[in-house]
């Protein structure tokens, strides 16, 4: 087809990257999931009987 | 704690602990996270395609789609069950295929449903298309096919005048009613009411259920849409939010699937894809029972780190209370 | 004697589930990490869809699109979905690296499962009933997984009344019964034991754990 649709709006800009159908922003958050993760296995959990 | 037969946690040292300040702490947690995310990104609201927009910025995208439904060439009129009975088109793997089992529940006939239907709505209206309807819906078959075949070829060398197709040779002649009823399409596009009048044919709410005019631009135009808005490049929306959003990143492991041999090289791609996800998705579910996967956690070792404190402190069996405070 | 059913299910509730099991004010020891958070962290984020989603349902689905209020209350939705996968699925993880499934606890697991299967449809409606490009093009691309298993005839992902009704009353009550379901099962069965001490045998607590595997 000639012509392209445009939207009246647009999201913003959007990083032009993808890996295993993963966008960048859907990384990101995959990637926050793993540190999120790791951190909570890894700190210390506070308890209160320890005073 | 007491115990109960199901519950033995009595019967390991105990510490103080808050259920209710837990959940108040993480509502609070939860609701500045979602306060501050809300209030940074907001959320992405593009409008939906409508014809209107079609009609006004690529009047020749809006002919050829419905030139394609009157000939019965678009995507829909040959994908078969639920929308029709199109032999060989339902997805199957050998013998099974729940497409054909499940039957025509949707029927979609393309020419009627998006094109005659809604002008024929419009005839008190617009007098003037009661002859060029009749000679259509009179024609047989193959001379509304040749119609609109004829129209699609000289569509290239067409002109859009004033928001209406001017076509090479006699209009009058030539090309049959079609002529006069796609112009009479982009008149009924332009006024912003093509949709309900589609829609209008199966139900008292069109709005409510856009079944119809949703599938009048499934392919084309929403995929130039779509591609505008950084949406498209995979065969499920779904996953991929407009902008910099974050999709619907726990359907990854579902759609990801696509991307690789058999299920991106078969032509029944959707139903391998599902019934695999079904599959894995009960074996999940099942790993209980399942004797080597459930002990994979064990080999792991991640547990080790988990319960570190509790391993150094109390060893390893349960202690009687006297033994709590270490 | 007659049965007195109200009196059988008192003492069955008893048996299973006393109130200081049901909301105990101590916790084992072994309950000491953040990983045990994620679960009530899910249970959050749901409180605040429900929150979110009460306001906008209330205002009507094309109230967001006019009203500054009503996408920022969208924006809260939107983020809250995102927050409630997050951790459902960080719990998920917590919960298999800890094979949390053992000690007769089977119907818990399967039951998050079913809490994840139906929260999936749930995100699934909730982003056909935006009536923006999103609820079209997630419509028009998502058909044919639907047709291909058969069930767009019954659960038809382009009618959008269809979708906004389930969304906003069937999924959520489905994933509240199955919920507290779930959260009873927790407290029913308590927090699931270590498994033995990686170093340390312990012939007793390694037959307790293994013998409901």
């Amino acid at each position: 087809m000639n012509g392209q649709l445009q939207p009246p709006i647009h999201a913003g800009w959007a990083w032009q990257y993808q890996w295993l159908n993963l966008s960048v922003a859907d990384m990101i958050v995959v990637a926050l999931m793993v540190i999120v993760f790791a951190l909570a296995l890894v700190l210390p959990f506070p308890r209160e009987d320890n005073k | 704690m007491r115990r109960t037969w199901t519950n033995t946690n009595s019967q390991y040292p105990q510490v103080p602990y808050d259920l209710i300040k837990e959940m108040l702490v993480a509502l609070s947690v939860i609701g500045v996270i979602v306060l501050v995310l809300a209030g940074i990104f907001s959320t992405p609201d593009v409008p939906a395609l409508t014809a209107k927009q079609v009609v006004q910025q690529d009047p020749k995208l809006l002919i050829q789609t419905a030139l394609d439904d009157l000939s019965l060439q678009d995507a829909i009129s040959t994908y078969g069950p639920p929308y029709n009975h199109t032999p060989n088109a339902a997805q199957h793997l050998g013998p099974i295929s729940p497409e054909s089992w499940a039957g025509v529940q949707i029927p979609v006939n393309s020419a009627q449903d998006n094109v005659i239907g809604p002008l024929t709505r419009f005839l008190p209206i617009a007098p003037s298309l009661e002859a060029p309807l009749t000679a259509w819906n009179h024609a047989t078959r193959s001379t509304q096919i040749h119609w609109a075949d004829t129209v699609s070829n000289a569509l290239n060398k067409a002109k859009i005048t004033n928001g209406k197709l001017i076509l090479p040779g006699n209009m009058t002649t030539d090309y049959g009613p079609v002529p006069q009823l796609i112009n009479a399409y982009l008149a009924l596009a332009r006024t912003g009411l093509l949709e309900s009048a589609i829609d209008g044919a199966t139900g008292p709410m069109p709005a409510m259920n856009r079944t119809k005019s949703l599938l009048l631009f499934q392919a084309t135009p929403d995929e130039q849409y779509a591609n505008q808005l950084d949406m498209t490049g995979n065969q499920w929306g779904i996953i991929k939010e407009t902008g910099n959003y974050p999709g619907a990143v726990w359907l990854w492991y579902y759609t990801l699937l696509y991307q690789i041999p058999p299920f991106s090289t078969s032509s029944s791609a959707d139903l391998l894809v599902v019934l695999t996800v079904g599959i894995v998705t009960v074996l999940l579910m099942l790993t209980p029972f399942i004797p080597v996967v459930r002990s994979i956690p064990r080999w792991i070792g991640i547990y080790k780190l988990i319960w570190r404190r509790y391993y150094r402190e109390y060893g390893n069996g349960r202690r009687e209370k006297s033994h709590e405070t270490t | 004697m007659k049965t007195n059913l109200t009196k059988t299910i008192r003492l069955w509730i008893q048996d299973v589930l006393p109130m200081e099991n049901l909301l105990p004010d101590t916790m084992p020891a072994y309950v000491d990490s953040y990983v045990y958070l994620f679960g009530i962290l899910t249970v959050a984020a749901l409180v605040w869809l429900i929150v979110t989603g009460t306001i906008l349902a209330v205002f009507g689905p094309d109230w967001w699109h006019v009203s500054t209020v009503g996408h920022f209350f969208n924006s809260m939705h939107f983020w809250s979905v995102q927050a409630f996968f997050f951790f459902m699925i960080l719990h998920l993880w917590a919960q298999f690296l800890m094979a949390a499934w053992r000690g007769g606890r089977h119907w818990t697991w399967i039951g998050g499962w079913l809490l994840f299967l139906v929260s999936i449809v749930a995100a699934l409606t909730g982003y056909l009933s935006q009536t923006n490009f999103d609820a079209q093009w997630i419509g028009v691309q998502g058909k044919d997984a639907m047709n291909a298993t058969g069930i767009d005839g019954f659960f038809n992902i382009l009618n959008f009344g269809q979708m906004y009704g389930l969304h906003i009353f069937v999924l959520p009550m489905a994933i509240i019964v199955l919920l507290i379901v779930h959260l009873m099962l927790v407290r029913m069965h308590g927090v699931v034991e270590p498994f033995s001490h990686p170093l340390e045998g312990d012939e007793s607590i390694a037959q307790n754990v293994d013998k409901h595997q």
